[in-house]
């Protein structure tokens, strides 16, 4: 147990060393650094600035050097808790993310236990009544809930919220307590609003999970021993919590760092859609603004929670199921099982957030 | 219904639901059980053996359903007759039968048990249930069947998870959960089919001392007429869905009356008599499906002994051979006119 669980850890960190590798490379990616978007600025503005003063520029902000230098540069000031310097706000990475990440954090968190809580109960309600007029709804609902992009669905939401209650469902407080610093009061206005986004964000992953819940209750409800134990005189609900649901919801388990993935790649347009304090417009224009560091900082953090979700459920999995806890794969084993898993993660998410510019 | 007996079905009809039809997949089946004795159900696969059985805890597959007969039963822990075949599946009445007064093993010991729960939580959960026990006596109670089976260091097992023990080791674990709330009657479907030959005998050899411990009534599903000679006292043979043949298993499988339980005893290879060894004679052609189950006598697409106008038009009654041997077969009554 305590095996799997260091090399679990070991592989999350091998993993977090690689996302920094590519995420650095990604951001540089596309043409143009931060001096160059800085000098189309200036110039909209009617400033022409001089080669030397580009130039200059560039070494002060040590965007001449090679990239590796820059890169472990980055990563040693990391290591040392030093997210590096915002060009764009004139003020370090951390104070910049500060106020915005645990918004971010509860958003994603909220969002992740909306998506299971729901889908779990109504994924076993749809598996035991089978072509039930519910199960039918259900499906309806659920195939509507994928196929809806999620900015359009924050766009219907902007719409009706708007023709029906007159009031706007974007952002996360009220105009009173927008400034204001954290009370109980504030806090219940967050939660006043952050239905909104939960909705948006998790209606796709709570429709999938519905679906995955309700096949795997399927595969199960089948199996001999169910059959085996309904012969020994079990009561209907006690036996389908004690045994089909409870295999069944292991593989659902295991989709946590998955769904999170979803949601903190799908967060960015919708908190600029719903104009969410959080960090996903400023994700976004870091991005637009090559603002290296603060870019790579929010990459870097967003992984993480990624990998925290994935590792925690790995945990829950291992702490669940017998046969994975004895089975005591060997540490490459689950190296190569974390690349596997992540990789394809990864490259979504990358995808999503480089189609932003 | 006579005292010593345990369980009477009669005229048993259980349907298949297919697009609104419904389609007979056991017929006009009866069958009787003493205390205290093995019966054997024996037939080829697909007859309708398994699907008997699980009428008997109304244990059916939501698609099949009992059409209609009787499945009584002389309950010992309740004291009067009880009427299963009326009993709603999902009910609290059955549930007090289940795994109490009968109880029920599998074919495949692989799964039969919950990957996820260990043995000793499966086994504990029916004492729980049926007995009035406190979690420690309950114990107590798993340790000890776990011991009764024959299983080396039941104490320790008792923790384990099912995938930990071999196919073998299991069979017993599941036997040993049947009977730990002291059943009058225990089904064994095909109970040694998954395992391998040695442990097959031993697993055998383990019901046959049980049952004389335990006085349980048996029915036991097979298809292998030496597990028949070896332990029944009694024989069903089935065909179809139907019943082609029964009574004492000593004079049928001596005195096979049916064509088609004396093409299954030729088909069973022997050892030890390999001096007068006689080529073994498979029976020909397949058993027919369900959706075209000839009109009359189910067995007359392969029988070698039809009688001409009257097997493939109406289906023979049961008539007796002598007081403890049936057979449903025009060949030993000639007399029998149109069956009602
Ligand atoms: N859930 C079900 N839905 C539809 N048909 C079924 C179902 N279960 C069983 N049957 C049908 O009932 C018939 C009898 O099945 P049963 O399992 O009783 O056979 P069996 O004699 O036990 O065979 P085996 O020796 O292979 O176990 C088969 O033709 C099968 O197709
Ligand atoms: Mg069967």
């Amino acid at each position: 147990m305590l095996g799997i669980i260091s090399n679990r850890l070991l592989s999350a960190c091998l993993m977090m060393l690689a996302i920094s590798v590519v995420a650095f490379i990604l951001i540089q990616l596309p043409p143009g650094d931060f001096v160059d978007s800085y000098v189309n600025h200036k110039q909209q503005g009617g400033v022409t600035m001089t080669q030397d003063e580009v130039a200059q520029m560039r070494s002060v902000l040590g965007l001449d050097r090679p990239m590796y230098v820059q890169y472990f540069d980055w990563v040693g000031r990391i290591v040392r808790g030093d997210l590096g310097f915002s060009w764009e706000y004139h003020r370090p990475v951390s104070e910049v993310i500060g106020e915005r990440l645990p918004l971010t954090m509860m958003l994603a968190f909220t969002t992740l236990v909306f998506t299971y809580v729901l889908a779990i109960p109504i994924g076993i309600y749809s598996a035991v009544r089978q072509y039930s007029l519910a199960d039918n709804t259900f499906t309806v609902i659920g195939y509507i809930g994928l196929a809806t992009p999620n900015f359009m669905f924050a766009l219907v939401l902007l719409y009706l919220a708007h023709v029906f209650f007159g009031t706007s469902a974007g952002g996360l407080f009220s105009p009173e307590f927008q400034d204001a610093a954290w009370s109980w009061p504030r806090f219940v206005n967050l939660l006043a609003h952050l239905w909104v986004p939960v909705l948006v964000l998790g209606t796709a992953g709570t429709a999938f999970q519905i679906r995955t819940m309700r096949a795997m209750l399927l595969d199960e409800l089948n199996k001999l021993y169910v059959t085996a134990a309904r012969a020994s005189g079990l009561s209907e609900i006690r036996l389908l919590l004690k045994y089909p649901v409870r295999v069944a919801i292991n593989p659902i388990i295991s989709t946590i760092g998955w769904e999170l993935t979803n949601i903190i790649s799908g967060a960015p347009i919708v908190g600029i859609v719903l104009s969410l304090p959080d960090t996903g417009p400023l994700f976004v224009d870091s991005l637009l603004n090559s603002d290296l560091y603060l870019a790579g900082a929010l990459i870097l953090i967003y992984c993480g929670l990624v990998i925290i979700g994935t590792l925690i459920s790995d945990l829950l999995l291992v702490a669940l199921d017998p046969r994975i806890r004895m089975g005591g794969k060997s540490s490459w084993c689950f190296t190569r099982h974390i690349i596997l898993k992540y990789t394809p993660q990864f490259l979504v998410f990358c995808y999503r957030s480089s189609g932003l510019r | 219904m006579n005292q010593d007996i345990l369980l009477e079905i009669k005229n048993l009809y259980i349907c298949v639901e297919l697009d609104g039809d419904s389609l007979p997949i056991v017929e006009d089946v009866s069958l009787s059980l003493r205390t205290g004795e093995i019966l054997a159900l024996v037939g080829e696969s697909g007859c309708g053996k398994s699907v008997t059985a699980q009428s008997v805890m109304q244990l059916l597959p939501k698609q099949l359903k009992i059409e209609s007969g009787e499945i009584k039963m002389n309950s010992h822990k309740q004291g009067k007759i009880i009427d299963i075949a009326n009993m709603n599946p999902r009910g609290s009445e059955i549930r007090k039968i289940r795994g109490n007064e009968i109880a029920m093993i599998f074919q495949e010991p692989m799964n039969s048990f919950s990957p996820l729960h260990t043995i000793g939580n499966q086994l504990m959960e029916v004492i729980r249930i049926h007995r009035k026990t406190s979690k420690s006596e309950a114990k107590e109670i798993a340790v000890e069947m776990l011991d009764k089976v024959g299983i080396p260091g039941a104490a320790r097992v008792i923790d384990q998870y099912p995938h930990e023990l071999s196919g073998g080791m299991r069979q017993r674990a599941m036997i040993a959960k049947a009977l730990s709330c002291n059943p009058t009657l225990l089904i064994a479907d095909e109970p040694t089919t998954a395992l391998d030959v040695t442990i097959q005998a031993q697993v055998l050899t383990l019901m046959q001392g049980l049952q004389s411990e335990f006085g349980m009534a048996i029915i036991f599903i097979t298809h292998d007429l030496g597990v028949v000679a070896q332990v029944a006292d009694q024989v069903a043979i089935m065909y179809l869905g139907n019943i082609i043949e029964q009574g004492s298993a000593r004079e049928i499988l001596k005195d096979p009356k049916h064509p088609y339980t004396v093409n299954l005893i030729e088909a069973v290879p022997r050892l030890g008599r390999l001096e007068g060894r006689k080529a073994l004679i498979p029976i020909q052609g397949s058993v027919p499906s369900l959706y075209d189950r000839p009109v009359g006598c189910p067995f007359v697409t392969r029988c070698t002994r039809v009688i001409n106008n009257r097997c493939e038009e109406t289906m023979p009654r049961l008539i007796s051979m002598s007081t403890d041997h049936q057979v449903a077969c025009f060949l030993y009554n000639p007399s029998e006119g149109e069956s009602s």
